[in-house]
């Protein structure tokens, strides 16, 4: 369960963490014993909850549970008076976004990773979950801090290179689009052209999903096996007088690959 | 050619008809972007965002009663719906 081990990353922001399961609580009491779980595991045997909540996977068939009304698999992320800030519910249940890749998303930093120091900016990379099943959706997060009065140029600004996240391509990993914050518009008044910025402190996120195929085979699951993810920032830095090359930054992030808790 | 193209080319030379204008490059720190831009739009079950949860008590591994009252932090509640205990 990714989950047990991003309960502290949710309680240092406030939040508190639960989940909703079909099994009754002793079976729940003997799960939480064996892997440790500390955090509430709330049993909804008769699925009112789930009912109440318009989570029905109407599509959901199995023949060992006939009849059986499960949910869509997914999360809410609830202020203090429940109402929803954020949700995460994929139609292919099979794929899911990791809490880790949720607390990433609220602002909270990644795992592991590589700290780079140029002329013109910091740069910190993470991940969001150093160990990855097959199905999950995890996030990339590179923490941007330009150095005062350097400037890099974001998607959208023509005639420089902006700044781009590039994956190397591997047939198990299906990389989502890069995320920006909003650019600040940077007039230049020399040139009469207004160009989309970053300044400060930043952030970019990706998100990635890791494949349950290699193409015919099951990846695999071995405990142990080492999964290396290479690509590049692309970038082109100015200041207010002086533009430099446009460079590129190699990056890696290790994680593992790991079987599902069965 | 676009000022930056040029420069590229002919650094470290400052060329002070790419001057800016001052004062720009001390802006506040942006933010990060909103979790909303990773939400898949199109597949929306259950209450929305913005939209209160249902009220909900459960018994938990150890037979406790819960509500949304008592597991939520002071900023909320991480509200996790999963088909078994051990997917």
């Amino acid at each position: 369960m990714e989950l047990a081990g991003q309960v502290e990353g949710f309680r240092r922001r406030g939040i508190g963490v639960a989940s909703i399961v079909p099994e009754p609580p002793k079976t729940l009491a003997a799960f939480a014993e064996r892997f440790g779980i500390g955090f509430p595991l709330l049993s909804d045997r008769d699925s009112a909850v789930v009912r109440r909540f318009g989570l029905v996977d109407p599509d959901f068939r199995s023949a060992q549970l006939p009849g059986a009304i499960v949910p869509y698999a997914g999360n809410f992320l609830v202020d203090a008076q429940g109402v929803v800030q954020a949700k995460f519910f994929e139609r292919d249940t099979e794929n899911r976004r990791t809490a880790g890749s949720v607390l990433v998303l609220q602002g909270e930093g990644g795992q592991g990773g590589q700290e780079f120091r140029t002329d013109h900016f910091t740069l910190r990379t993470s991940v969001s979950n150093t160990e990855i099943a097959p199905g999950q959706r995890f996030t990339l997060a590179l923490d941007v801090e330009m150095k005062p009065h350097r400037h890099a140029y974001a998607p959208g600004a023509e005639g420089y290179r902006a700044l781009n996240l590039r994956l190397d391509a591997t047939k198990i990993l299906e990389p989502h689009p890069t995320l920006f914050p909003a650019p600040r518009p940077y007039h230049f008044a020399p040139l009469k052209e207004t160009v989309p910025v970053f300044e400060g402190r930043f952030r970019i996120l990706k998100d990635v999903t890791l494949s349950f195929w290699e193409g015919r085979s099951r990846v695999s699951e071995a405990p142990e096996a080492p999964l290396e993810i290479t690509g590049a920032l692309e970038h082109q830095v100015c200041s207010d007088t002086v533009c430099y090359p446009p460079g590129s930054i190699p990056l890696r992030w290790r994680v593992k690959i790991r079987r599902f808790v069965r | 050619m676009k000022c930056g193209t040029l420069l590229a080319m002919v650094l470290p030379l400052t060329l002070a008809s790419c001057a800016g204008p001052a004062g720009q490059a001390s802006a506040p720190p942006l933010p990060s972007p909103p979790p909303a831009e990773a939400q898949s739009a199109s597949f929306d079950p259950g209450p929305r965002k913005g939209e209160r949860v249902p009220a909900f008590e459960l018994p938990d591994q150890g037979g406790k009663m819960q509500s949304l009252e008592s597991l939520r932090g002071p900023n909320g509640l991480f509200l996790n719906f999963n088909r078994s205990v051990v997917w």
